[in-house]
This record gives C-alpha cells, sequence and structure tokens, in this order.
C-alpha cells in the first residue's frame, strides 16, 4: 500500500507521520479517488475521528486552490442567480446527504484546528453544542447501530459499503421506514454485492448495488430534478427486448434519491430509469434518463 | 465599517421591475457590505434574505466561477455550473453547519465537486490537461480589492513552491479534475508515486498556507 519512496507526512494533520490513510485523506480532499476508493475511504471516516480531523484540514487546503484562479462573473450570471434563488425555495433543515457534497458530517467536531480564518467568517464551535442541532447526535446513534454492518461491510464488496455509508447519511429517513431499513441494508451489506454506477445528465451520479444471492437491488441518485407535473421517475430492470418495473420513486427537495428497487435484479441485466405518467407505465414509453450494465 | 454602503453595488437586484415587487424586503434588510463575515451572510440568507445572499453572491462568485472555468475551460459551461452551485448554496444554506467548516472552504468544497463532475462526465481533457497549471493575469480585473489580490497571491506563491513535479500532479488532479489513478496514467509514472507526490505538495502547501497567515 505504501509507496516505497514514503518518506513521512510532512505537513499533513496526522498524529503520525506513516499514518497509513494520508494517501486517501490527500485524495478525498482533492477529489480525486476513484468512486470505489471515496466510498470505502467515507465508511473509514465514520470510525476514525483522526482521519476525520485531517480531512476537515486537508479540504481547508483545497478549498484555498480555488481562489488562485478568479474570474469577474459577468453580470448577467449575477442576474440570472439572483433571479432564480428568487423563486428557488431553499431546503428548511439540514438535507441528510449533505455530507455527500461537502465535509463528512460528523468529522468536525473533532477538529480544532482546520486551517487558517483569515475572513474571520469561521469560528469553532464547542463539539457539546452540536447536541442541540440532533444531527450529529442522530449520526453517531446511527453509527453505533451500524457497527456490526460496519463489520460485515468491510468484508464485502467495497463499492457496497461505499453506499452503506450513504445510507447511513440518511439515518433520519430510514428511522422512518424501518421496514425498508432491513431490507436496503441486508442489499448493500450482502456478501458479494454488485455495484454500477453512471453519471447523471445534471452532475449528479446513480449507484445501483445489486444483491445476485437474493436478486434485491437498491439504487442511490443525486441531483435528480423532480418529474414534471403529473410524471415519475421508474425503474426498470431490462434484458433484451424486455423491461421489468422496479418501481416508481421521487426524490426527495434536494434532488436525491435512495430507493429500494422492487422486483428481482440478476447481473447481466442493464438498470434504466425513465420518467413515465404518475403511478407508473407497464413497460418504459420515454428514452432512459439513465441505464448502467449490472456487470 | 464607518459606512455601510461601501458594499458590494446591489444595482443589479434593483434596477428591474422586479425589485418593485419586493419593498418589504428591501426595507427590512440589513446593509450589507463586503465586510459582512461570510457566515453572517449564509445565515441570514438561510431564512430567506435575498440582500444577503446577493452579497455573498459578489464575495463568492469570482472564484466559484473561476474554479469551474479553469476545471472545465468552456466558458458557458462554467457559467452554467458556477449558476448550480451557487443555486445550491442558497437551497442548501440552512444545512450548513459551521462546525463542519468555514462557508468559504464549504462553497468551494461544492463547487470543485460539481465542476469535476462535470468534466468527467463530459470527458475532454487535452486542453484542460495543458493548462491545467497556467496562471494567466486576468483575475486582476476582479482583484480591485487589495485583500482579494493578496489572497490569489498567497495561494499563487505556495503553488510556486511547490516541485515542478508536485505542482503538476496537483494541477492534474484537482485543477483539470483528474483521479490519481488517472494522473499516473497520463504521467506514466506508478499510483504510488502520484500519491506521495500529491501527499507531499498537500503537506507543503498546507504548511504554507498556514505559516503565511
Amino acid at each position: 500500500m505504501m509507496p516505497l519512496d514514503y518518506v513521512g507526512a510532512e505537513g499533513l494533520p496526522f498524529p503520525r507521520p506513516d499514518h497509513p490513510e494520508a494517501d486517501l485523506a490527500v485524495g478525498y480532499a482533492l477529489y480525486a479517488l476513484d468512486p470505489a476508493e471515496r466510498a470505502s475511504f467515507e465508511v473509514h471516516l465514520q470510525g476514525c475521528s483522526s482521519c476525520a480531523a485531517a480531512v476537515a484540514s486537508l479540504l481547508v487546503v483545497a478549498g484555498e486552490l480555488a481562489v488562485a484562479v478568479p474570474v469577474a462573473p459577468p453580470a448577467a450570471l449575477r442576474t440570472r442567480v439572483l433571479d432564480l434563488i428568487a423563486q428557488t425555495p431553499q431546503d428548511a433543515a439540514p438535507g441528510p446527504m449533505d455530507e455527500l457534497a461537502a465535509v463528512p458530517a460528523e468529522l468536525a467536531a473533532d477538529s480544532t484546528d482546520d486551517g487558517p480564518d483569515r475572513r474571520g467568517d469561521r469560528t469553532d464551535v464547542a463539539a457539546s453544542e452540536q447536541a442541540s442541532d440532533g444531527s450529529v447526535v442522530e449520526l453517531s446513534r446511527w453509527r453505533r447501530r451500524t457497527s456490526v454492518i460496519g463489520l460485515a461491510a468491510a468484508a464485502a464488496a467495497v463499492v457496497a459499503v461505499g453506499l452503506g455509508v450513504r445510507v447511513a447519511g440518511l439515518n433520519a429517513q430510514l428511522d422512518t421506514l424501518t421496514a425498508q431499513q432491513s431490507d436496503l441494508t441486508n442489499v448493500i451489506t450482502a456478501d458479494g454485492a454488485v455495484t454500477a454506477s453512471a453519471p447523471l445528465a445534471d452532475g449528479g451520479r446513480a449507484t445501483v448495488v445489486l444483491d445476485p444471492t437474493s436478486g434485491k437491488a437498491a439504487l442511490v441518485a443525486g441531483s435528480l430534478a423532480e418529474p414534471p407535473a403529473g410524471r415519475t421517475y421508474q425503474a426498470w430492470f431490462i434484458e433484451g427486448d424486455s423491461a421489468q418495473s422496479a418501481g416508481t420513486f421521487t426524490p426527495g427537495p434536494d434532488g436525491r434519491a435512495v430507493v429500494l428497487l422492487t422486483g428481482r435484479a440478476s447481473t447481466g441485466q442493464t438498470f434504466g430509469v425513465t420518467i413515465e405518467p404518475a403511478g407508473g407505465s407497464p413497460a418504459p414509453t420515454t428514452t432512459p434518463i439513465l441505464a448502467v450494465p449490472l456487470v | 465599517m464607518a459606512d455601510p454602503e461601501k458594499g458590494p453595488a446591489r444595482s443589479a437586484a434593483t434596477t428591474d421591475a422586479a425589485a418593485a415587487a419586493e419593498p418589504v424586503t428591501e426595507a427590512l434588510s440589513e446593509a450589507w457590505t463586503g465586510d459582512s463575515p461570510l457566515d453572517v451572510l449564509l445565515t441570514h440568507s438561510a431564512s430567506g434574505d435575498q440582500e444577503a445572499f446577493a452579497a455573498l453572491y459578489d464575495r463568492v462568485a469570482p472564484t466559484v466561477l473561476g474554479l469551474c472555468r479553469r476545471i472545465l475551460r468552456d466558458a458557458s459551461h462554467a457559467e452554467e455550473v458556477a449558476q448550480e452551485v451557487l443555486v445550491e448554496v442558497w437551497q442548501r444554506a440552512a444545512g450548513y453547519d459551521i462546525s463542519r467548516g468555514s462557508v468559504h472552504t464549504w462553497i468551494h468544497t461544492i463547487a470543485h465537486h460539481r465542476a469535476v463532475d462535470r468534466v468527467r462526465s463530459v470527458g475532454a481533457q487535452t486542453e484542460r490537461d495543458r493548462r491545467s497549471m497556467v496562471f494567466d493575469r486576468d483575475y486582476d480585473v476582479v482583484a480591485a480589492v487589495v485583500e482579494e489580490r493578496r489572497e490569489v497571491e498567497r495561494v499563487r506563491s505556495a503553488l510556486a513552491g511547490l516541485s515542478d513535479v508536485q505542482r503538476e500532479a496537483v494541477g492534474l488532479a484537482y485543477y483539470a479534475g483528474h483521479t490519481q489513478a488517472e494522473v499516473a496514467k497520463l504521467l506514466g509514472v506508478p499510483l504510488g508515486t502520484v500519491k506521495s507526490r500529491l501527499r507531499d505538495a498537500v503537506g507543503s502547501l498546507r504548511t504554507r498556507l498556514e505559516v503565511e497567515s
């Protein structure tokens, strides 16, 4: 794992100079890991406070790099953005999957040294204050509950483990969907689970996890637009000319969706998503917005 | 501070007819200035204060757009992604948690991820690879504020302090949106070499940026 020319983690925020996760933390902060690596490292972050704190600090460094290349925004962009936000509803509370796009949720609680504060736009918040928020407490509760899952997942396919983290981030939703939760958990922690992933048109990604043994599958997607009025997203397992419905779903207000798919799938099929009239269709009637081979 | 009106021009929000429909918002909002802390602006944005968001926009749009442009190269794609990022900041403002890091870092992380997601889905590479570490002077246009110019120079000089191979790796990974494995392939060196270059580069940047702050 460690390169031969390893000389120590000079300048890196790790307690030990030979911290084995240093390369992953750096790659993670630079958003330069493969999706599978990223997913498995996110699992590691859930249980490793020193990596979590390090990542918070490294993200500050990465964020600084953004500063080096400013461009004067055209006035039209300002007008468009301000017009758009005037008619864009805001998330009322922290989105359950916020940590997907930013720092993993609980990590900054461990970080007291995450870089310069030149603009005075941040202050350190005592870890105890986080309890008033509730979300951090929720998350650690989830973490305890899923520690067994974490162990099982470590032995399972790396990408499937990553989905476990995404599910962890959705604990608030899952708490109200207990039955689905255990099914979903079974799918994503199944031994030999396979995953397939593809970019969505507007920048997010969709990942499908399939447990070939049970035939059950789950979908995690980000950045899905709200379907047009009277329409819904419908998932399909496609084989040759025939498509079997895997259920309809609606993304949350943040555009993300985590769905336990209905029906049975197997490797060799293609997973697809189409936009259908509300209630769904017996067979796809539109061009798929997503098609991922289940390798 | 003495002059609450010295903040960024708010003319764009008040020149069109829409402004007339929002006299209440206008009257109730505080006079946001270029000095208002970003977290204060974001907190007010989270409760629907469009004036606060406009001030926030003025502060972060140059870096958000610049980063998108650097990664995507194409000006119109970059504007598109920057627009999405800034609207996403508005939408998710209430979800921002200061204990996770600064507003600055939060917004730049979103911008970097969105721009890289886009460039990876589009695929075109040669131009962004070639240009990933070429810094032109066009930031001078926006860097009228001395503070901002200092920021730019501070980061650029930290980058300049890296070895050539470290800078190249950072350019391909961060500014061109390649994974470590892709960087290794592009450079024809082992993955472990890329990892250690990036690790050393980030360690060095971290030291330099903090030491100088």
